[in-house]
């Protein structure tokens, strides 16, 4: 069981640039751990070796806690060692133009927001916002305070909203459908038993 | 009237919740070291088991090295733990193993089709982003994370919204010295690295049905590179020869019944896809790409454009931020910039067709000194099969390394890596900052276009050394 999340603010770090893959994120080097647990030492490592700004806010004294990013954030490799570096840094919420599906996905598993608002609004917050500026997002009615108060809605994929509000864990969920996945393996063996066994 | 991805959908759909998702069933589920061992850790930690292992498969790949002493070498202390623990989980959940030694062994997503695991009309699942390359037979086979994995190997199921559909009409055929991975990064150039985001990609068409299954696998590989999680290619004679001698078990033995199950694969009406995109297979050239994502691609004989995308101020900038990255600047002819590294390998461009089409062009040549020529087969399948046809005497008369199977240096993980500043032409499918080792520079092309700037020692249209 997660925690439920309702609200996330915080100080907020912005991030220009389009396409931050998760190679960005978490380099491969450190793709070798067996556990999850201390992730947040790796996240950008690269890019803070090379001084690339966006790798900035990891390093600054603020603890960040939001992230403004741009188009196609955390797009690439499957890794979720991304999202587990990002939160065990302490990012509770990315707001974005649009996310990688498969990093969509393992936010939601780690309880990180991933929120997308739509281009003109982004292009406000892009201008209004700066490194270490409040923001806050409300996951009861998906809006967002900007800095100058102003509310802006985002979206979350589908079920996400409930599944942060509620921290379920989702096996626990699926594991209610034992009977209905037993009758679909017993209608496989009838139907197509090539399925059933993997080589 | 449906899709294909439609018809799949429906019938591994099990249940939907009030959000909008569904619980799908999973066929089949592969495993690899790198994505696993926090999985296993949790369903543990949680008295989980695996619940169907004869649904899984693990394979060692993205860790191992491709040294030939490589059962009773492994230098990097961390791999070799990796490599360990997924043998341990493995055993210790009943799961098979394509360990290090099984003459199977090889990049997962070359192997699972090889290997006739993949079938039409299942679904396939594995935590990476790379998995889609298994829908060029016809399967709905997407990249996952481990949290999802754990969900998969907890219930054989996962709960998942779908998405919508993306028809990808390509008319035309490849000219010479042109190929699917030309194709993919065309496609990609067109649509975006976010185009296909929310969305599963069907290759359809007759350039599509003019493709090899091999070739199929290159282009569904890098569907995720344009930022969707699905794609496919409906099922065809092809799909069934390549099939046939390679199935097993029951899928052997009621093969024919299969066939006939796999006769309704696929999209009834144009109508039926959310959207059409069209390209034409004989505009395509043979491409290279200059920048930080697979989107930033051109012709050899091409210039680095001065600007980019819609000249919106985050993409001129993350534009400026590649080539700087990269080490090129505007106005620059791509063709002859030097490289240092030429690879030959990864889940895109490892399989045998890969192999002869860069032996075509290296054949009696070498390359160049100051080059570093590194082949890795996809599989060990793949590598005993280009011995036999004398393809490795081939590359390692050209001066070309000649490796066990692995992903390499596509990831970068094994040891096999850029050193800082080092340029590679490479077969892969990511050019990444740092993506094949820190400030490496990776420029993505054909094996053939591979093999010709080896010979070169720089960005080099394979069509200089074809007939």
């Amino acid at each position: 069981m997660r925690k439920p999340i309702t609200t996330v603010k915080g100080p907020v770090a912005v991030l220009k640039r389009d396409d931050i893959d998760t190679d960005a994120l978490f380099p491969a080097q450190f793709l070798k751990k067996t556990v999850r647990e201390g992730m947040g030492l790796h996240l950008f490592a690269d890019w803070i070796a090379s001084g690339q700004p966006e790798a900035a806010f990891v390093t600054a004294p603020t603890q960040t806690r939001i992230l403004l990013a741009g188009r196609n954030f955390g797009c690439g490799s499957s890794r979720e060692h991304a999202v587990w570096a990002l939160a065990d840094y302490g990012i509770e919420a990315i707001v974005a133009l649009s996310f990688g599906d498969i990093f969509r996905s393992n936010c939601v598993k780690n309880g990180v927001v991933a929120a997308v608002v739509t281009p003109a609004d982004h292009d406000a917050l892009m201008a209004l916002t700066g490194d270490g500026d409040q923001l806050e997002l409300r996951l009861a009615d998906l809006t967002l305070v900007a800095t100058d108060g102003r509310e802006i809605g985002f979206t979350l994929s589908n079920g996400h909203q409930a599944q942060l509000m509620s921290g379920e864990d989702d096996i626990t969920r699926t594991l209610r459908y034992a009977e209905v996945i037993a009758a679909h393996e017993a209608k496989v063996a009838v139907e197509t038993p090539w399925l059933q066994r993997m080589g | 009237m449906s899709t294909l991805f439609d018809k799949i959908w429906q019938t591994h759909k099990l249940a939907s919740n009030d959000a909008g998702e569904d619980l799908v069933y999973v066929d089949r589920h592969l495993v690899h070291e790198v994505s696993s061992p926090q999985a296993f850790a949790s369903m543990a930690a949680n008295g989980r088991v695996v619940r169907s292992p004869e649904r899984h498969m693990a394979i060692q790949d993205h860790n191992v090295p491709t040294t030939a002493d490589r059962n009773t070498n492994i230098p990097n202390p961390e791999s070799a733990a990796q490599i360990a623990t997924l043998r341990r989980n493995a055993k210790a959940t009943g799961m098979r193993l394509l360990d290090l030694d099984d003459p199977r062994q090889g990049i997962v997503h070359v192997v699972a089709p090889e290997q006739g695991y993949v079938l039409p009309g299942s679904t396939v699942l594995c935590s990476d982003s790379h998995t889609a390359t298994l829908g060029a037979l016809g399967a709905l086979a997407w990249g996952i994370g481990t949290s999802e994995a754990e969900h998969v190997m907890s219930t054989q199921t996962l709960w998942m919204r779908k998405v919508r559909t993306l028809g990808l009409q390509v008319e035309g055929e490849l000219g010479r010295g042109t190929y699917a991975k030309d194709l993919a990064l065309a496609i990609i150039a067109q649509i975006g690295t976010s185009g296909g985001v929310g969305s599963a990609i069907e290759y359809f068409g007759p350039a599509i049905s003019a493709l090899s299954i091999e070739a199929r696998l290159t282009l569904c590989n890098m569907t995720i590179e344009a930022g969707s999680r699905f794609g496919l290619v409906a099922p065809d004679s092809k799909t069934v020869d390549y099939l046939r001698t390679r199935v097993s078990g029951q899928a052997k033995e009621l093969f024919d019944q299969a066939v006939a199950h796999w006769a309704s694969l696929k999209t009834d009406d144009m109508g039926d896809f959310d959207r059409v995109e069209k390209v034409d297979a004989s505009k395509v050239r043979p491409m290279v790409t200059w920048g930080t994502t697979p989107a930033d691609s051109a012709g050899f004989g091409d210039q680095i454009p001065s600007s980019f995308g819609a000249g919106h101020e985050d993409e001129q900038a993350r534009f400026e931020a590649a080539l700087h990255y990269m080490g090129l600047r505007v106005g620059q002819t791509i063709a002859s910039v030097p490289i240092d590294v030429a690879f030959i390998g990864s889940c895109t461009n490892s399989r045998i067709e890969d192999l002869r089409a860069a032996a075509e062009v290296v054949k009696s040549r070498r390359i160049a000194a100051s080059v570093r020529g590194l082949v890795v087969p996809g599989s060990m399948v793949v590598k005993r099969a280009a011995e036999a046809e004398g393809l490795a005497k081939v590359f390692l008369d050209a001066g070309f390394e000649w490796r066990e199977s692995g992903c390499s240096m596509c990831v970068g993980m094994n040891g096999d890596a850029l050193m800082p500043g080092q340029r590679s032409a490479s077969t892969s499918n990511r050019n990444f900052e740092n993506r094949q080792g820190q400030g490496g520079r990776t420029h993505l092309m054909s094996p053939a276009a591979v093999a010709a700037s080896a010979l070169r020692g720089a960005l080099t249209d394979p069509r200089e050394f074809l007939a």
